[in-house]
Formats: structure tokens, C-alpha cells, sequence
């Protein structure tokens, strides 16, 4: 097997691993956030929307750095061949 | 141990209903073949040396093949009917768009907006419901954000097909190894519905593996890989197997994010190749500068391989993450 083909594989896992470990995350820190304890709606909306870019900005920033692993490994292993 | 015998039995009752499903497809592509080179429907093979003319746009008869099983299932099961309109539904749709596609070239950012309304049967059938089963939690019940999530789903997964169906066999090799992985995580959660869903799929899609791996004779188009797309994402959503569907696709999910990060959302055909055939008819990686990053461009990052060998590891890639899908369908609780 190439050096390539079995990063990729450990890329793969990276992303699988990754995914467990966002949903469990979110699910047990970013939904049980609670601002405060009231009734009135912007409280609870302003709530939600916290949630939501916490949410969004852990993707976000998983993403970037998947991106950015792999375009160095890319970059890397195609000037060695060339 | 009863659930195992249902299952067993529910395929029993589908195999008259695949032989047919897989002789109609293949008689009509050998036909379709013949016809299409007739009337100069073709395409190019750019990863072969002497560049042969493969029949396009294959993904009609495939789409019919679909389209003909899931009715005939819907019959045969009126129990869960809404389940099979629903996904032959999508896959029309997605169809319809990738035909399009194929005949008058649609923008970068015209298909996807196009293929958000692919989802609308599934949101207006009966066959869905708001639970989206998660490792370590379980079921969870979302009914805002799934049903908006639902388009973007069907888009991100009819879209990340499309991209990787690039080589000979690649389409219809993953398809049938991940909605395989769906069928055995399916049976782990107990959720024998997408026992019932996967058999229609799988059989025009073995037909049409027959004709289109290397060296390929037919090409499905973007009617074959839009409909695929969208029509094992459905299945996926309809099955309750959404996560698990989600992990075996990471490759092709990776392949997607990919490019468009580095091309954006500009129309495939017009992004740089990121591969160039050697003299000795292998498969390299472009000198170019900014080509996008590939899956294929990855796989010969190192070293050229022939088309076959490319194809032979994303196999195995999809192989991999599907066990990985199964291992996590162990982890959801039921």
C-alpha cells in the first residue's frame, strides 16, 4: 500500500472520530447551555442563537482544519512525485 | 432471532421482483447502447489512450430501472407504498434535473438551488417522521431543524455522487457497497424498513455496473449519479439510517468538500483537470498550479496508477468506511 492510500485511510478515520465526537459534544454541552432561566422570549430566543453559532462555529472550525490537513498532505506528496 | 426470519423473508419475496428489475435494465442498456451511438450520443473516455466513444447518458435506463422496481414494490408492500413513491419521486426529480444538466449544461449554481426541490416529496409524504437517531443519545426529536436540514441533505448527497462519478464503475460500485452497509445497519437497529427500500435499488444498479466498469460501454450521465444521489440519500432518511449513511459517504463526502473549497461552486466542467494521462496510459497527478484537490488526485498524489488500481482503492476506501458505519450503528442506542 502507498504512504497516500494510507493516509487516507487515517483521514477517513479522522473525519468518522471527529463526527462522534461533535455530535456528542453538541448534544451534551451546546443544547443543555442554558443563558437563563425565564419565560420571556427574546431570553429564550437569544438562547437558541448561542446555541446555534456555538454550534456553527465548531464545524466551521473542523472543517478548516480537515481542509487545511489535507491540502498539506496533498501539496506535499504531489511535489515529491513531480 | 423472529426479526432475522422477517427479513429473510421479505427478501424471498423480492427476488422474482430483482431478476426482473435486473433483465429489463440490462436487455434496454444493451439496446440503449447500440441506439445511442447510432445517434451520436456519446461521450469521450479521456482516462484511455486511444480515447474511446462510450455511449452517454446510461442514467435513463438506470432511473427507469428504479422507477419500475419501486413502483412494482409499492404494490407488492402497500404497507410502506408511500415509502417507495416517495423515493421514486426523488429520484425522478433528481433525474429530470441531471437530464437537464446533461443536455443543456446548467450552472454551478443553478443545479444545486435545482436539486433542493428533490427533498419535497419526502417532507410532504407520510412516510417521514422528525427523528433523527444519533450514536450515544439515541432518537432525537427535531422538528424544525431536520425537515430544513432535509434539503440541504438531498443536495450535499445527490451533488457529492455526481462529483465522484469521474471513472469507470466508480458510481455504481460505491453506491452498491454503501446502500449494502444501510441494509446491515438496519437490521442492527432493528429497523426493517430499509430491508424492504434497498433490494429496488440494488439490482438496476448491478445491471448497470456490468456495463459500466472498465473498460466502460455506457455512461450514465448526470441523470445516473443526480438520481442515484438523491434516491440513497432518501433511502437513508426514510430507513432511519441517516448517521450511519453519513459515515459510509465519507469519502465521497471528503471528494465534494473538496473541491468545492477549492473551486467553489463553478460548474465541473469547467474547473481545471486535476489529472493527466502518462504515456503509459496511467493515471497522474497535473503539474498545474490551483487545481483542485480530488480524491482520484489524492489517490495518485504519489505515484501514477492505472485506471483500474484508482478505482480498486476507492473500493476499498468505501469498503472501510461503510464497516465503520456498521460499528456505528452499534453505537446508537435503540
Amino acid at each position: 500500500m502507498e504512504r497516500i492510500h494510507a493516509i487516507l485511510f487515517l483521514l477517513v478515520i479522522f473525519v468518522w472520530l471527529s463526527l462522534l465526537f461533535g455530535v456528542w459534544l453538541i448534544y451534551h454541552f451546546i443544547v443543555p447551555l442554558t443563558v437563563a432561566n425565564s419565560r420571556c422570549y427574546i431570553v429564550i430566543f437569544l438562547n437558541a442563537v448561542i446555541k446555534i453559532l456555538l454550534s456553527i462555529g465548531i464545524i466551521a472550525g473542523w472543517l478548516t482544519l480537515w481542509y487545511k490537513l489535507t491540502k498539506r498532505v496533498f501539496e506535499w506528496e504531489r511535489r515529491r512525485w513531480h | 432471532m423472529s426479526f432475522f426470519l422477517d427479513a429473510t423473508s421479505i427478501l424471498l419475496k423480492l427476488v422474482p421482483l430483482i431478476l426482473l428489475q435486473y433483465t429489463v435494465v440490462e436487455l434496454l442498456l444493451s439496446r440503449y447502447i447500440a441506439k445511442a451511438k447510432e445517434k451520436g450520443i456519446i461521450g469521450i473516455d479521456v482516462h484511455k489512450r486511444d480515447k474511446p466513444r462510450v455511449a452517454e447518458m446510461g442514467g435513463i435506463i438506470l432511473l427507469f430501472g428504479y422507477t419500475l422496481g419501486l413502483s412494482l414494490s409499492s404494490i407488492l408492500f402497500p404497507r410502506i407504498a408511500p415509502h417507495f413513491l416517495a423515493l421514486a419521486c426523488v429520484g425522478v426529480i433528481a433525474g429530470v434535473i441531471g437530464l437537464m444538466d446533461d443536455v443543456i449544461t446548467l450552472g454551478g449554481k443553478e443545479k444545486p438551488l435545482l436539486l433542493l426541490l428533490s427533498a419535497l416529496p419526502i417532507l410532504t409524504s407520510s412516510a417521514f417522521s422528525p427523528r433523527l437517531e444519533l450514536p450515544f443519545i439515541g432518537s432525537t426529536r427535531l422538528t424544525i431543524i431536520y425537515p430544513l436540514s432535509l434539503f440541504i441533505l438531498i443536495t450535499v448527497g445527490a451533488n457529492a455522487i455526481n462529483l465522484i462519478d469521474v471513472l469507470n464503475g466508480v458510481m455504481p460500485g460505491i453506491s452498491i457497497i454503501v446502500i449494502s452497509s444501510m441494509v446491515i445497519c438496519g437490521l442492527i437497529s432493528g429497523d426493517v424498513d430499509v430491508v424492504y427500500l434497498a433490494p429496488p435499488l440494488l439490482a438496476p444498479l448491478a445491471a448497470y455496473f456490468r456495463y459500466n466498469r472498465y473498460p466502460a460501454k455506457v455512461f450514465g450521465g448526470d441523470t445516473g449519479s443526480l438520481s442515484t444521489g438523491a434516491i440513497m440519500t432518501a433511502l437513508a432518511i426514510l430507513g432511519k439510517v441517516e448517521f450511519e449513511y453519513l459515515v459510509a459517504l465519507i469519502p465521497v463526502v471528503m471528494n465534494g468538500f473538496y473541491i468545492v473549497s477549492t473551486a467553489g461552486l463553478s460548474e465541473h466542467r469547467k474547473v481545471k483537470r486535476p489529472t493527466l494521462l502518462t504515456e503509459g496510459g496511467e493515471i497522474s497527478i497535473s503539474r498545474e498550479e490551483g487545481i483542485p484537490i480530488t480524491l482520484v488526485g489524492l489517490i495518485v498524489g504519489s505515484k501514477p496508477l492505472k485506471e483500474q488500481e484508482v478505482v480498486k482503492t476507492i473500493f476499498l476506501l468505501m469498503a472501510f468506511s461503510s464497516c465503520l458505519a456498521i460499528l456505528t450503528s452499534l453505537l446508537i442506542p435503540v
